[in-house]
């Protein structure tokens, strides 16, 4: 064995232990129908739970609430973090307490995320529908039609620091001068924001927005903590409705099959994307 | 089209002063170079006038208005930078059009006024390019049509040439030069290089310390240079300076460098003279006798180094005066007549007799 490959093996063993046999584990129980509480009855049903969960409407539904939760939540977080971005950009005094004070909410838990604003927002507990019944609103943040919008504005809470560290990043490592040439050619800021800044800085908004998508493809915690996809199932997103399969319905089998099929979606926009951002490096 | 006054202008960054209070008219339609070493001033001085850079007191005017407080977009000005400063994701077509359209111009408008600017740059042919794609050069030209696509009442240049290879540097040099006369529009540029100030101003100004040490036209300066500062910094090879002391009409330096001043006084002094106006003569006896020490070859002419005593003097001959000198050989030297200068030692100001 060469000594490259004597160096490699230990991450190669920590690999294929870690990921490669929960992965393949999966795979292969996804093709059967097994339930941890059915076991003896566990027989190789080839795709058949592929095909089941393909025509099964809460799956889709699961699907359609997490892509309304990735599209509000990571267009207000690259809108939000894009202003404050800028604002800090240009800030002379204070930077570096401004900066890690911003970005605190990044370095709480998420289920602690959801435990605090399940009861700052509960509607009798709450500290925020208090205040906002004293000035005479009465609103229901986890109400019918609501509920995954108050949690688009926890997710938007925690994590539109991370857009800011890493626009303010890009940001500041545009060069200089095409900011001064646009001064001089006599560019208001909203052209000059439009015009220079956004496209010079559009390879890492792609990777921002990639990144953060992929993210909060992945939200759990909120649901869990504080409507456990309800009501009905209006914030059932698609990891709590496979972790209800798998873990509350003990339906692994099809849970994995659920997992798989969510991969494969997720894999394939992410090699599009690349195809894209590559595409447009080339042709600038 | 428009003269640009500084009145007392002054930069501090911090507490470090990096212009100290300047005068200074730029004339209308003139071509006006800022030279002078680095940390002199003279980019700050430039972007002051571009708006790119506040001023800590005084005033700037472009024509007759006060833009000391104005925006950069709101003074009228184009500027070329020394990086080129250009979009990189616009097109060339673009980055010309870059100016009109930012002040409201209709895209169908700047078609006709891309294609005029692009054709007298020569650059028609890469309008389609990003500047990712261009050389040096070109990506100067564009820089260059971005700033003229607009008919600005002033054309800022901060060393737009130097870091071009020193062939394209002579070519954009005449070509700037004819662009101006052709626009006659007030430029301003700054430059290091005493050369490109000598060939392309009108008028030229020397900077150093954050101060102006003279003005005027360069043949003029170079004529005349007010102190050893500005007749060291202008003319290649630099002039000669020496050391020494009149006494009784006579110059004399301790290497033994020794010449008839028409000037009696008894003082300490410095003696310059330009290499051109150094003569050699082959018989050693005919002038201070010196030994040839080395001789770099410029084509037509030569720059040989003499050492005179302890003293090193540089001189530039013609090719043909070269018969006869070798490395080594002892040769007369001789300042030519009403050629020299002469500096006072304390303060290195010029005394005019």
């Amino acid at each position: 064995m060469s000594f490259r490959a004597r160096m490699m093996t230990p991450l190669l063993v920590v690999f294929v232990a870690a990921i490669g046999y929960p992965l393949i584990s999966s795979f292969v129980l996804s093709l059967t129908n097994y339930r941890i509480t059915r076991r003896d009855e566990t027989k190789f049903v080839a795709f058949a739970q592929y095909k089941d969960v393909l025509q099964d409407h809460a799956y889709w539904s699961a699907l359609a609430v997490t892509g309304t939760f990735i599209v509000f939540a990571v267009a207000l977080e690259l809108s939000i973090g894009l202003m404050i971005a800028l604002a800090l950009q240009n800030q002379r005094r204070f930077r570096d307490f401004s900066r890690s004070f911003l970005l605190s909410p990044m370095f709480v838990t998420p289920i602690a995320v959801g435990l605090m604003f399940r009861f700052l927002l509960n509607q009798q507990l709450g500290a925020i529908p208090a205040i906002l019944e004293k000035v005479g609103i009465t609103y229901d943040f986890f109400g019918p039609g609501r509920a995954i919008y108050s949690m688009v504005i926890i997710d938007v809470w925690q994590w539109t620091p991370f857009m800011v560290l890493l626009l303010l990043a890009g940001l500041e490592s545009l060069s200089k001068q095409p900011f001064e040439a646009a001064k001089v050619d006599g560019a208001s800021p909203f052209y000059t924001f439009r015009r220079v800044t956004v496209p010079m800085l559009a390879p890492i908004l792609t990777v921002a927005v990639l990144i953060r998508s992929l993210d909060a493809s992945k939200v759990f915690e909120y649901v869990y903590a504080i409507t456990r996809g309800g009501p009905g199932t209006e914030t059932q997103t698609i990891q709590y409705f496979t972790y209800q399969t798998g873990i509350q319905f003990f339906r692994l089998g099809k849970a994995s099959a659920m997992s798989y099929l969510l991969l494969i979606m997720v894999i394939s926009l992410v090699i599009l994307l690349f195809k894209r951002i590559e595409k447009a490096r080339l042709a600038s | 089209m428009s003269a640009v006054f500084l009145n007392q202008v002054e930069k501090l960054y911090g507490s470090v002063p990096a212009v100290r209070g300047i005068d200074l008219e730029i004339p209308d339609g003139k071509f006006t170079v800022l030279v002078g070493p680095s940390g002199c001033g003279k980019t700050t001085t430039l972007r002051m006038i571009a708006g790119l850079e506040s001023v800590t007191s005084g005033s700037i005017f472009i024509g007759d208005k006060d833009v000391t407080a104005l925006d950069p977009k709101d003074r009228d000005i184009s500027m070329v930078f020394q990086n080129y400063a250009l979009y990189p994701h616009l097109s060339v077509a673009e980055n010309i059009a870059f100016p009109l359209l930012a002040r409201g111009a209709k895209r169908a408008e700047v078609q006709g006024r891309i294609e005029e600017v692009a054709t007298t740059l020569s650059i028609f042919q890469l309008l389609n390019r990003k500047p990712k794609e261009l050389s040096g050069g070109q990506q100067q030209r564009v820089a260059i049509g971005r700033a003229i696509a607009r008919s600005p009442r002033v054309f800022l240049f901060d060393e737009p040439l130097s870091n071009l290879d020193a062939k394209l540097r002579v070519e954009m040099r005449t070509e700037l030069l004819r662009l101006q006369r052709e626009l006659s529009t007030t430029a301003v540029y700054v430059t290091h290089d005493q050369e490109e100030a000598m060939t392309l101003s009108d008028v030229m100004v020397v900077m150093k310390d954050g101060l102006i040490r003279q003005m005027g036209r360069p043949e003029e300066i170079y004529e005349n240079p007010i102190d050893t500062f500005v007749a060291e910094f202008v003319g290649s090879p630099r002039m000669n300076l020496i050391r020494g002391r009149v006494e009784g009409g006579v110059f004399k330096s301790p290497s033994g460098v020794s010449v008839m001043v028409p000037y009696s006084a008894h003082h300490e002094v410095v003696l310059g003279v330009r290499p051109e106006d150094v003569v050699l003569d082959l018989d050693p006896a005919n002038g201070m006798p010196g030994r040839l020490e080395i001789v770099e070859l410029l084509g037509p002419r030569a720059i040989v180094n003499i050492m005179c005593g302890t003293h090193r003097i540089t001189a530039v001959i013609e090719i043909s005066q070269l018969t006869g000198l070798h490395e080594g050989r002892e040769v007369g030297i001789n300042f030519r007549v009403g050629r020299t200068h002469f500096f006072e030692a304390e303060s290195g100001l010029r005394i005019n007799f």
